[in-house]
């Protein structure tokens, strides 16, 4: 048995801590709280390890363990982390610690909660981690199926039809890609679901480009549904609704990402081709997420449905994002997966923590709950701002690389994506102004604000949001290493003549040197609309 | 002329006959009761348990005997195993079902062994003839068994269907022999083998003779367009039974057709493939669309046990490439995962009333050991990881591509959802719905410990395949 590295302990502890769960009475519900607090702790922990830990130089797949599974089928547990999942894996870690301390205020059958809940969180770990195609899809669907009791059970108002129709658009999507990653399996002859296997085998040997016509779509709307690619988005604003706090927030926070790292990890970069083919449409499609869910989300009243509908159409800049297929963009997408996924998950614990005591999240019954609860309120207020992309926080980078890149590959999706920072600004201030100004209803009185250590998974989440939008270097350079051999593949890094633009200043700073925009911004060959 | 018997080759069939016999014998001397009964159904259960143990530990002695009549390699060991772990599985609930028989408390455990002989002898069998005794023992106690409760209509109903519907697929099956027979002058299976392939056209009146064959068998696994008993035996049969109609007889079925695919229809793969092939799309359809409206629990089990059939015909169709494995680790899987459901159903016998799933209401809070053991049950069925059920699909799914049955995949990875649809309102009813009676539901220590049988089996297949998928290889290499 070889020791396990940094990266599968991320992943065993939540398994371990379910397991363990089991043996616990139900009724011993501090003994649950602490055993779930600590497996998560301990995810946190080795994930913050490996993130330090992590040789930027070196690059590539690192923490790597292998264990042969299925030799015949050519199936291992094999887990490591590139510069990609290495960012995505620390935010799901930093959600999941934050979601698990929500999910103690859970009141019924808290044991059973814990349990899939953690279960919900390996499986996110699981995607993350797994440099095996077959162990990708095993923790994918592993991670989508646990939410149906979760929202069946502990959520609220039309839940039952909700938690239905989320898990059957998220199976329905996984089993179409579930289709073309068999038809990878063959086309590659290799007899193994190996990830870095075949990634090297198609550095060399692009796959025949009927396949890739064919089968990115495959990839592409399949884990497109979980990243609520237009049309399949409807399940999302109702399922959030109808989710329990703990559970919208790791499904809007990583969930969600997780459709855009498959889309990357397995479309993009094994189909660089096919990609390119396809992405246009792609990008027309992530304008109607951006403007469309944007519009939609102006007009709700329930504000669960806002914050869901406002992330649908934030997934339209990660959608457009990976269309560009671009350094600046790609690198752009990745670092906005991690600020919308913690900027989200504040958002649903916010408006949970709000809800828990008001039973009711209508619009017209809020209102001036700034001067009641000032501590949620001002967080509340900075998730808003954070959410318009306001610069100083880190979805303004995010979205600022996407839309640079957009604007040198497709101008007329660009434009509108811009104006869905407005549509964004209206509904989102619209939210402020109606909950936590404007007059105050006396039936909120009993309304308490968050004390001592209850803050600190608020404040946690913030502070992250405004460090990384100062100190983006922080991410950067781990984003830029693992993109930078999926834009090898798409041959449009290789001729760039400033390479270095792939970080979005260059990394190591050379010493004496001022960034000026050159480096964060080298137009690159405009094609499609901008013609 | 000498025989030339090898005895101890047939040790398990020995042991299972002498096994029987003596329960048989024993019920003379017992009094006709519950207790009697649950007495008898606990040896047998020991009985079983020891041929079991035996047979494991005496995997690799293969060999033919009686002139090629009866055949010990791989494949007999491989499904003997699975006959033996389907009838300890029907044992118990047998024994656990005595409450709701009237009579012939002792004799319905008789049955269920006397139906293990039948199997057990249908996948030696190297010699139609024997098949034909091996596959009639089976049904009759399958027939006896449906109808056993003999004041409940529905009961009557399903031993009738069952009889008739019996009887004219045995018709089928001898007359598809004659055929076989006339074409080739011998029923032992290598000989037609060696026959076939010195001919140089496979002759029409053998793959007249062939289909009529599968179609019997199509019967017994429930493959359209043999099907439309299923759901309503399904619902009619005392459960126990019902358990045993989906993890025996259609286990044995397949097995009959494993046998025979890979030795005498074999010459004839191409004609087959075809066939099967549309009959797996059909099946999987069929099952799974007809499971959508069920209210009935057992009705439900039935169509979804007809959707499995399809699945696992994927496995025949891909018989010659890789679906061969994949057919025998989709069968150990089902095994558990429909067991598992069955044992959850029989252990709350006395509390459904019509067996509708909405009586199901509540389950999680009256007993969450049984409601868990459904939950697993039903989601390793539509499967989900990380249970036996998920990686039995994917090995299929995987073996349909392979050889390139895109459609057959396609309708396979669909119908998966529709699956999910139908067995998660079940998971719904149990989890969401409030209980109609509060009061927590008495399991006792044994079906506890039979439920984590079940569990464990569906989750250490779908966690830790490696080792099945291995013996299941070896399953078809050894001999």
């Amino acid at each position: 048995m070889p020791i396990l590295g940094p990266i599968s302990w991320v992943l065993l502890s939540p398994v371990l801590g379910a397991s363990f769960l089991f043996f616990v009475p139900k009724e011993k519900k501090e003994i649950l709280k602490t055993i779930s607090v600590i497996s998560v702790a301990s995810s946190l922990f080795f994930a913050v390890f490996a993130f330090l830990k992590y040789d930027r130089n070196e690059a590539g797949y690192q923490f790597v363990d292998k264990i042969d599974w299925v030799p015949s089928l050519g199936i291992a547990y094999h887990a490591g982390v590139d510069g990609i999942s290495l960012v995505l894996l620390l935010m799901t870690a930093i959600l999941a610690f934050t979601g698990v301390i929500v999910s103690c205020s859970v009141k019924e059958r808290l044991k059973e909660y814990l349990i899939f809940y953690l279960f919900l969180i390996a499986g996110c770990f699981g995607v993350l981690s797994a440099l095996n195609i077959f162990f990708m899809y095993f923790f994918y669907e592993t991670a989508v199926v646990p939410v149906f009791p979760l929202i069946g059970v502990w959520g609220s108002g039309n839940k039952e039809y909700a938690t239905m129709k989320l898990t059957l658009y998220l199976t329905l999507g996984a089993v179409l890609a579930f289709l073309a990653l068999l038809a990878l399996y063959f086309v590659t002859g290799l007899n193994t679901f190996d990830f870095t296997v075949i990634e090297q085998y198609v550095t060399n040997n692009p796959l025949p480009i009927d396949f890739q016509r064919w089968a990115f779509p495959l990839i592409m709307v399949g884990f497109g549904v979980i990243l609520t690619l237009w049309p399949f988005h409807t399940w999302s604003p109702m399922g959030y609704a109808a989710a329990p706090t703990s559970v919208s927030m790791l499904h809007a926070g990583v969930l969600k990402k997780l459709g855009a790292y498959l889309i990357l990890r397995l479309g993009i970069s094994l189909m660089p081709e096919g990609a390119k083919i396809w992405m246009p449409t792609v990008a027309w499609i992530a304008v109607i997420n951006i403007v469309y869910c944007g519009l939609v989300a102006f007009s709700q009243k329930d504000i669960k449905f806002i914050l869901g509908y406002s992330s649908c159409s934030h997934m339209g800049y990660i959608l457009l994002g990976l269309a560009c297929l671009t350094p600046i963009a790609l690198n752009g997408t990745v670092f906005f997966m991690f600020a919308h996924g913690i900027m989200a998950a504040l958002g649903f614990a916010l408006v949970g923590f709000i809800y828990d005591q008001t039973h009711t999240r209508m619009l017209e019954d809020w209102g001036g709950f700034g001067k009641k609860i000032p501590f949620i309120a001002a967080l509340f207020t900075l998730m808003s701002m954070a959410s318009v992309g306001l610069p100083g926080f880190a979805n303004f980078i995010g979205e600022f690389m996407i839309l640079l890149g957009a604007w040198d590959k497709y101008r007329g999706p660009a434009i509108f994506a811009v104006a869905g920072f407005v549509i964004t600004a209206g509904y989102m201030l619209k939210t402020v102004r109606a909950t936590m100004q404007g007059p105050f209803n006396a039936r909120w009185d009993n309304l308490s604000d968050a004390k001592g250590i209850q803050k600190a998974p608020y404040l946690l989440l913030i502070l992250l949001l405004i460090g990384v939008g100062f100190l983006p270097m922080l991410l950067l350079p781990s984003i830029a290493s693992g993109t930078a051999p999926i834009l090898k593949r798409l041959g449009s890094a290789a001729e760039d003549p400033a390479d270095k633009s792939i970080v979005f200043a260059a990394y190591p700073l050379p010493q004496g040197t001022s960034p000026d925009l050159s480096i964060i911004h080298t137009p690159v060959k405009s094609e499609g609309s901008a013609s | 002329m000498t025989l030339d018997i090898q005895w101890s080759l047939f040790r398990t069939e020995i042991g299972l006959v002498l096994l029987s016999l003596g329960a048989l014998v024993l019920n003379l001397f017992l009094k006709d009761n519950e207790k009697r009964g649950k007495t008898l159904a606990t040896l047998a259960m020991a009985g079983v348990s020891i041929l079991f143990i035996d047979l494991c530990f005496h995997w690799g002695h293969f060999g033919t005997s009686l002139k090629g009549t009866l055949i010990q390699d791989g494949i007999s060991f491989y499904f003997k195993i699975l006959f033996f772990l389907s009838a300890f599985f029907v044992l118990f609930m047998a024994r656990e079902y005595q409450g709701q028989l009237k009579r012939g408390y002792e004799e319905f455990t008789l049955l269920i062994l006397f139906a293990l002989v039948g199997m057990v002898f249908l996948v030696s069998a190297g010699d139609f003839l024997l098949f034909f005794v091996a596959l009639e023992t089976l049904t009759i106690c399958m027939v006896i068994m449906t109808a056993y409760l003999r004041d409940k209509e529905s009961s009557i109903e399903a031993g009738v269907k069952y009889l008739i519907l019996g009887a004219l697929s045995t018709a089928v099956f001898l007359y598809g022999l004659s055929f076989i027979y006339g074409s080739t002058g011998t029923t032992v299976y290598t000989d037609i083998q060696a026959k076939l392939t010195a001919m140089e056209k496979i002759p029409g009146s053998f793959i007249f003779g062939m289909i009529l064959v599968i179609s019997s068998l199509g019967f017994k696994i429930a493959a359209v367009p043999f099907q439309l008993w299923t759901p309503d035996i399904y619902e009619g049969a005392p459960t126990p039974v019902t358990a045993y109609l989906a993890i025996g007889s259609k286990v044995a079925g397949f097995a009959a057709l494993v046998r025979l695919m890979s030795t005498v229809f074999s010459p004839a793969q191409q004609e087959l493939t075809t066939l099967l092939g549309v009959l797996s799309g059909l099946t999987i359809l069929y099952g799974n669309l007809g499971a959508i409206p069920q209210t009935n629990i057992k009705r439900l089990l039935g169509y979804s046990s007809i959707g499995h059939a399809g699945y696992l015909l994927i496995g025949l169709v891909t018989f010659y490439s890789s679906g061969k494995e994949a057919l025998l680790y989709y069968l150990l899987s089902y095994l558990f995962s429909t067991g598992g459901a069955f044992l959850v159903l029989v252990a709350i016998a006395n509390h459904l009333k019509k067996d509708e799933i909405s009586e199901l209401a509540g389950l999680s809070q009256r007993s969450p050991v049984l409601a868990a053991g459904m939950l697993l049950a039903l989601l390793s069925l539509a499967g989900v990881p990380p249970l036996g059920g998920f990686f039995a699909k994917f090995y299929l799914l995987w073996a349909a591509v392979k050889s390139h049955h895109f459609w057959l995949a396609l309708i396979g990875v669909l119908n998966i959802i529709t699956s999910l649809y139908y067995y998660l309102k079940v998971v719904k009813v149990m989890y969401l719905d409030p209980p109609a009676d509060e009061m927590p539901l008495r399991v006792s220590f044994e079906q506890k410990a039979m439920q984590y049988i079940a569990i464990a089996g569906v989750l250490v297949l779908g966690i830790w395949p490696g080792p099945f998928v291995k013996l299941a290889q070896i399953a078809f290499t050894s001999s």
